[in-house]
């Protein structure tokens, strides 16, 4: 008996190896893990690629949605552990601040579609190309305002933090949540963050690398406080967020702002094309935080497709880049997300709120400063937190500062980043 | 017993049969674990090409670290709360559940369901039922209790109260099917001699029923002390240490380390709550085991 088993496995295991040699031979069947989170699993993109698959039929493609809380620990995770998924959707700052990529992604800079691109300062790291960038320039970032309640209750954008607080009191008086936080996502926390910060020491030269490389302490700056008390003013003090804003998620800030429940949110311009996806009605624009005086817009994120180096499928998933690099697919992109397409030979009409901010910012010479996800090289995510037990209640704004410094320093030792040894 | 006695004479199996379990244990198992230890004495971490010693660095670091303080506390008011509401109810249920004979099976399958359910299940459930405008606080003002109404899960002062009633609801029906099987072993001799000695229920619950469940209380407390410790499936699905660090427990601050790439602090963390619980899981066993009877 056991002689049988024996000889039938072995059988087996030759039959498994002939075949497998076989199919080889003849054409190789590759499955492309494609990973991203869930709120840039945009409606075009999914049978954009079941198209690919289609035309392709050796190659599967399998779509790897991640909730957007989860997304960035489980790729941490699966990179840690060495379980590489094949073409992996991100925020190219993010990723640059986190990995080493040029041990851990493919140097595009020899693919067909790199001439084509409007920029590719947002995907470069040490010179060289790394990415497929989604956009052609950075997202803006600001409030996401709805128009219609601020010409109801009869009030103008701000300009200065006092302007804004009146606003704000208006709106208020008029029984509408004047700011929507949305704190269950805590990235949203984080764009507080990378907004208000680089602000808040515009008029500082060098700063941020003087940060970056312990030169001064974040704790040591009366701006960063300030700005991060104010956080707190507008939030808790005066009371300017929505009702259970700790339980409120993006997609029910956008909501909220969208049918005038909220008048405006912390965003970028995606969240205009995501309200506008879905209430079309709704009349949204954008305006620059006021945390200061003449505030200005930031800007820095380029959601990228990128390849992993340890990828099995690195010629397949380069084919894969060629086909969402055509201009069918980077215009259904630059729709999708209300931005300005990524290559030059695609052309859409721009949003109605991104022609807005260009008429009355950049055309006015009020370009886009870096968000802090770009200027600061340890990653955001332990301030954001720390902001959201400050708007818990169970840290003040002097504390959240004091805590990053500590995390920052923790952080920067660790890695051995030049300055910190 | 004859039997058992012949196998014993001179008939014992080498012990060299030990070794290929012990060679599988030990390659996938004690080694590991071992080499673990080192790494939390080094710095090792995704952005380092070379792994060097730290010395104590790593546990200095947690010690003084605020969330990680703060998830110990966490992790210990968790452990307990759940351990006691645990045993509390379990042994309620079980009481009461002892004597019905016809029903009994059906009643104790429905309270022992929630524990075979995955996280994930009773996780979206209960985020949906606690969620400020949610099924428990809508009950609660529909019957005029609107005072007692709390964002059960974004109160940094109840959340982690909130996720351990969630625990307790879960695995209560667990803990009553230990107890029940314990209960059902006491010989109904003694009861009924006690019945003719004149004892009254609460006599005989607190003398004969008490001292005979001991040892299933012993098993019960452990497992629902070490459940506790180890935490980490309720937490991350429910309130994903949040809001803020609010709810951060030992083990979201590890699986966080790991993600963050940062290996050797993960793994300091680990070998903390690894003796952590041996040290709490055997002095209350030991403790415990004194307090056990023979019959």
């Amino acid at each position: 008996m056991k002689k049988l088993i024996t000889l039938s496995i072995c059988l087996l295991l030759i039959a498994a190896y002939a075949y497998s040699n076989g199919t080889e031979e003849s054409e190789k069947k590759a499955t492309l893990q494609v990973i991203l989170n869930q709120t840039w699993n945009k409606p075009s993109f999914e049978p954009g690629l079941r198209e690919y698959e289609e035309a392709n039929p050796n190659i599967t493609i399998d779509l790897q949605v991640i909730p957007d809380e989860q997304f960035s620990s489980l790729l941490k995770t699966r990179i840690a552990t060495k379980q590489y998924p094949d073409v992996y959707l991100d925020n190219f700052g993010q990723i640059s601040q986190l990995y080493k990529v040029p041990e851990l992604l493919v140097d595009l800079g020899n693919e067909s579609w790199v001439n084509r691109l409007l920029s590719t300062d947002g995907v470069k790291v040490d010179g060289k190309i790394y990415g497929l960038p989604m956009n052609g320039t950075p997202s803006v970032q600001g409030f996401v305002y709805n128009k219609d309640v601020f010409e109801n209750v009869g009030v103008e954008v701000p300009t200065s933090y006092e302007e804004f607080v009146a606003v704000c009191e208006k709106i208020k008086a008029a029984g509408i949540a004047p700011i929507a936080v949305t704190a269950k996502d805590n990235w949203t926390i984080g764009m507080w963050i990378i907004e208000i910060m680089p602000q808040v020491v515009m008029e500082k030269a060098n700063i941020w690398t003087d940060l970056n490389t312990g030169a001064v302490r974040y704790n040591e700056i009366p701006e960063f406080a300030m700005a991060i008390s104010r956080m707190k003013e507008l939030v808790l003090d005066k009371g300017f967020a929505n009702k259970d804003f700790l339980s409120t998620t993006y997609d029910m800030g956008n909501t909220m702002v969208a049918k005038g429940e909220a008048a405006m949110v912390v965003q970028g311009d995606w969240a205009c094309a995501d309200i506008a996806k879905n209430f079309p009605d709704a009349n949204v624009g954008m305006f620059p935080f006021p945390i200061v005086s003449n505030p200005r817009f930031t800007s820095g994120f380029t959601p990228a497709f990128t390849i992993l180096k340890e990828s099995k499928n690195v010629s397949e998933a380069k084919a894969l880049l060629e086909f969402l690099a055509s201009p069918e697919q980077m215009k259904n992109i630059a729709n999708d997300w209300g931005y300005v397409p990524a290559v030059t030979d695609v052309q859409v009409v721009l949003n109605p709120w991104i022609q807005d901010v260009v008429d009355n910012y950049i055309s006015k010479g009020q370009s886009p400063i870096p968000e802090m996800g770009v200027t600061s090289i340890i990653s955001i995510g332990e301030l954001a937190k720390n902001a959201t037990n400050m708007l818990t209640g169970s840290m003040s704004s002097d504390e959240v500062m004091t805590e990053w410094q500590i995390y920052f320093e923790e952080q920067a030792t660790i890695r051995k980043l030049p300055g910190w040894n | 017993m004859q039997q058992k006695r012949k196998y014993n004479i001179g008939k014992t199996y080498s012990p060299l049969f030990v070794i290929p379990g012990f060679t599988v244990y030990a390659l996938f198992f004690l080694i590991p674990v071992f080499i673990g230890f080192y790494y939390a004495f080094t710095d090792w971490n995704m952005y380092l090409d070379e792994i060097s010693f730290a010395g104590l660095a790593n546990f200095r670091r947690m010690f003084t670290h605020r969330v990680t303080s703060l998830a110990i506390k966490n992790t210990l008011i968790f452990s307990m709360v759940t351990t006691i509401g645990k045993n509390f109810f379990g042994l309620l249920l079980a009481l009461a559940l002892v004597k019905t004979l016809r029903s009994g099976n059906i009643i104790r399958t429905i309270f022992f369901t929630p524990s075979i359910l995955s996280y994930i299940v009773i996780g979206v459930l209960f985020s949906s039922i606690l969620h400020p405008s949610g099924l428990l606080n809508d009950t609660l003002s529909l019957f005029g209790l609107s005072n007692f109404t709390r964002s059960w899960l974004a109160d940094k002062d109840i959340v982690m109260y909130t996720v351990s009633a969630v625990e307790i609801w879960q695995w209560t029906g667990f803990h009553m099917a230990i107890y029940l099987a314990g209960l059902l072993s006491i010989p109904k001799g003694l009861n009924e001699a006690c019945i003719i000695d004149g004892a009254n229920a609460a006599q005989r619950f607190i003398h004969v029923t008490i001292p005979l469940i001991v040892p299933t209380f012993n098993v019960n407390l452990v497992l629902s002390l070490i459940g506790g410790l180890k935490v980490f499936e309720q937490i991350y699905i429910l309130t994903n240490g949040g809001p803020g660090s609010a709810s951060q427990v030992i083990n979201t601050q590890i699986f966080e380390a790991f993600g963050n790439g940062e290996w050797g602090y993960g793994t300091a963390i680990n070998l903390v709550l690894f003796i952590f619980i041996t040290i709490i899981a055997l002095t209350v066993l030991n403790l415990l085991r004194r307090k056990e009877i023979e019959l």
